[in-house]
């Protein structure tokens, strides 16, 4: 199981990570990345065969505005003014650095293992420059100029089949489960003819599985992703590479075992818009997705694989610590707690009516968020916000840059004295069940890097000067509005404190309502709708007026906004981006 | 259905106008402007320059046949059944209550229809409508994806539309119902060419 890992480990960095040396083994947080390392953005941006148009707006933005963090020196310029509220209750030396000032690397923690928990010795999908393998030295000094990028396998010519490998996974998952749902059953028949079943059923899955592996096809096609699949029903899709919205490399755990990927493609539209290559050797699967954001971008298709800058690395220590030191959280367990010692103590076995729901919602609600956001590791590069995570089932997520519409900093109330929140987004091409399940941005986070992540998701605005005003006669914490040139926020929550950010540029329709009672007083809702997903930015009890003159700048800025930025595709040949 | 038809061509002419008292209220109201009431309404006026373009009365037709469709076969089946099993008397309940609605729905069929309202601004679609809940939907033209028009079998027989515009956003349910059905198409069009113009990816 290690061995690809190893192998991983050991391969020599690609390029940009060649520079990452300084930094040490912990991933340094953005801050300091970007603010005064100028010649560091320089070389991390320089990878041997970039094309030139990745190095566009190789500098600050022209008017001092920062450019957008696809750009490589995003927040050099804003890396001055840390946003607000730096956490004062860190546990973890990371976090401290995240929301220190920029200045001097502190130095680097001793060990690679600097998470308290020291999960750092099965990080999976560890990017090309992040030292820190099993075996690697504490610290290591600035790597010598690695060899030339491996040719590779060419992944964007010619018509490609999955790797044969999932043929043999499709036949393991099958019998598996076939073993683990007749395996019972059949087991009163002697051994020998549950051997024989099985064997039958291998051998049957095995048929179908090579067959449909060598039906299913996919190819790079011009401007399109050609797919199909299918023996009985042949399927063939031809998939517009400008509407893709997100690329994401997924891997089972069965599938790690075999070392194949699934390479996810979200596209804008539907529950049917996404397309599933399954599987790919794992390797392939990468320079898939590279070729595929490259292409997307409007770079050259065989582009190498964009440089990526680390922004986060979330310790398993303030994960674990985070998401149990919440009020539902903390309150199930108590009352679970109290009624298996009632249950216990008068033998009452009618007291699982109540512990079992409190234990499956635990599960949901704590369990689940730890096993997949284990090893949760943040980067940014040209192509967009990179999040590796899950133990299990090991993601590698890619949100492109402008395909996330709206942003929502979730901060529970307990969460305020460890100054860490929650960010959750907005993703066109996510729908329904994906959209629960890819939303999250980041899991836990200290609030000043969650800021910093939503100026760089939403280049040139700055979110925490958003001015926030409360409505008319409710206390200055409360529900509150505002906007600014580029942003519309609106605060509400009374126990878990919800903070959403739309951009002009992204907002569909504006709505004001107001019910029979709030015309009485005068009050009206105001509300900006945005593609589906966890967002829903809307402010209640604003004076009428107040609102109509809202939602008409509203509309006015959109309206700018919009004829400014144009659309988001092949956003990286644009000289100037919003 | 033949008078129906004949119904809404006989009052063809007025759409477009500002036909009732509310849909000139911008410009002639004399009310404290301090009021909540007044500031609300105010609130909800059309956009500069524009009025808002009402709809059809042939929607109140609509639905008043659509709430007769619903409250009868209700009422009925409820009444019987109430009758069936706790005896006649009981059998009035469920009939009052389906009546109940019915005047409901029929007597403030006009009230919301007249809450119907749409006005084309320069860079937007102003949307207005509701009693209870007022709303006032502003949509950009460049965020229009499709521009249905549809008619049901009664909307025909009414001589009227729906115009619905969708957005990459689910959740605001845009349309514009009782448009005549030659007005509807032309918006629709409008609607499209401007979408077309406006346009801008996702």
């Amino acid at each position: 199981m290690s061995d690809p890992e190893a192998e991983e480990h050991a391969r020599p960095p690609r390029g940009p990570g060649a520079t990452q040396g300084p930094a040490g083994p912990e991933p340094r947080p953005l801050r300091e990345v970007t603010g005064p390392t100028e010649t560091n953005a320089v070389e991390q941006v320089a990878p041997p065969r970039v094309d030139p148009g990745r190095l566009r707006g190789g500098g600050a933005g022209p008017q001092g505005r920062p450019a957008p963090l696809w750009a490589p020196h995003a927040s050099a310029p804003h890396a001055a003014p840390p946003p607000p509220g730096p956490p004062h209750h860190v546990r973890h030396p990371p976090q401290a650095a995240a929301a220190g000032p920029p200045g001097p690397p502190p130095p680097p923690p001793p060990g690679h293992g600097a998470s308290p928990f020291g999960g750092g010795g099965n990080v999976r999908f560890l990017p090309p420059g992040a030292p820190g393998g099993p075996g690697g030295p504490p610290g290591p000094p600035p790597h010598p100029p690695g060899p030339p990028p491996r040719p590779g396998e060419d992944v964007v010519h010619g018509p490609q089949r999955p790797h044969w490998g999932s043929a043999a996974f499709r036949t393991a998952v099958s019998t598996v489960v076939f073993l683990a749902v007749l395996g019972p059953v059949l087991l009163p028949f002697g051994v020998a003819w549950s051997a024989l079943a099985v064997l039958a059923v291998a051998c049957g899955s095995a048929a179908h599985a090579m067959l449909s592996w060598w039906n299913s096809g996919f190819e790079l096609r011009g401007d399109h992703l050609v797919v199909h699949e299918g023996l009985v029903r042949r399927l063939s899709r031809e998939v517009p590479l400008s509407r893709l919205q997100a690329v994401d490399v997924v891997r089972p755990v069965l599938a790690q075992v075999f070392g194949l990927a699934e390479l996810r493609i979200e596209l804008a539209g539907g529950d049917t818009g996404e397309v599933r290559l399954r599987y790919l050797a794992r390797p392939r699967a990468e320079r898939l997705r590279a070729a595929l954001l490259a292409h997307a971008a409007g770079l050259a298709r065989n582009a190498p694989e964009a440089p990526e800058r680390p922004l986060y690395r979330l310790p398993f220590g303030l994960l674990l610590g985070a998401l149990a030191f919440r009020l539902p959280v903390l309150a199930a367990f108590l009352a679970f707690m109290l009624l298996m010692v009632a249950g216990f103590a008068f033998a009452e076995p009618g007291v699982l009516g109540g512990a079992v729901p409190l234990l499956l919602g635990l599960v949901r609600g704590f369990l689940g968020p730890l096993i997949r956001y284990t090893d949760f590791y943040a980067s940014l590069s040209p192509d967009g916000l990179r999040l590796r995570y899950g133990a299990f089932q090991a993601r590698m997520q890619t949100v492109p840059p402008g395909r996330v519409q709206a942003v929502r900093v979730v901060e529970p109330v307990l969460w305020r004295s460890l100054g860490v929140v929650r960010v959750e987004a907005n993703v066109a091409g996510y729908v329904g069940e994906r959209q629960m399940d890819s939303s999250t941005l980041l899991p836990v986070a200290p609030r000043g890097l969650a800021y910093a992540l939503l100026d760089e998701v939403f280049p040139g605005t700055r979110a925490a000067e958003v001015p926030l005003r409360p409505a008319r006669g409710r206390r200055p914490a409360g529900p509150a509005m505002g906007f600014d040139d580029r942003l519309f926020a609106t605060r509400r929550g009374v126990l878990c404190t919800v903070t959403e950010y739309v951009p002009h540029a992204r907002l569909q329709s504006v709505r004001m309502e107001a019910g029979p009672l709030g015309r009485r007083l005068g009050r009206a809702t105001v509300a900006v709708d945005t593609p589906p997903g966890p967002v829903r930015a809307w402010a209640a009890g604003r004076d009428a007026a107040e609102a109509r003159r809202a939602v008409d700048a509203l509309s006015r800025l959109g309206q700018e906004a919009r004829t400014r930025a144009g659309g988001p595709e092949r956003w990286a040949t644009r000289s100037d981006p919003s | 259905m033949e008078f129906a038809a004949s119904d809404s061509e006989h009052r063809e002419p007025r759409p477009g106008a500002a036909e009732d008292g509310r849909a000139t209220e911008p410009e002639g109201t004399g009310g404290a402007p301090d009021a909540p009431g007044e500031r609300s309404r105010e609130a909800f006026a059309p956009p500069e320059g524009t009025a808002w373009t009402r709809v059809l009365p042939a929607l109140d037709a609509y639905r008043r046949v659509v709430a007769a469709a619903v409250a009868v076969p209700c009422g009925v089946v409820g009444a019987v059944a109430a009758g069936l099993w706790l005896g006649p008397g009981a059998a009035a309940v469920p009939a009052a209550a389906a009546l109940l609605a019915l005047a409901a729905a029929w007597f403030t069929a006009g009230a919301a229809r007249r809450s119907w309202g749409y006005a084309e601004g320069p860079t937007d679609l102003y949307l207005t409508h509701g009693t209870a809940v007022r709303q006032l939907v502003v949509v950009p033209y460049g965020r229009m994806q499709v521009v249905d028009v549809t008619a049901d079998l009664l909307e025909q027989a009414l001589g009227i539309a729906t115009v619905r515009v969708r957005t990459a956003a689910t959740t605001a349910d845009t349309r514009i119902p009782g448009l005549g059905l030659d007005d509807a198409v032309l918006l629709r069009d409008r609607l499209a060419a401007r979408s077309e113009t406006f346009s801008t990816g996702l």
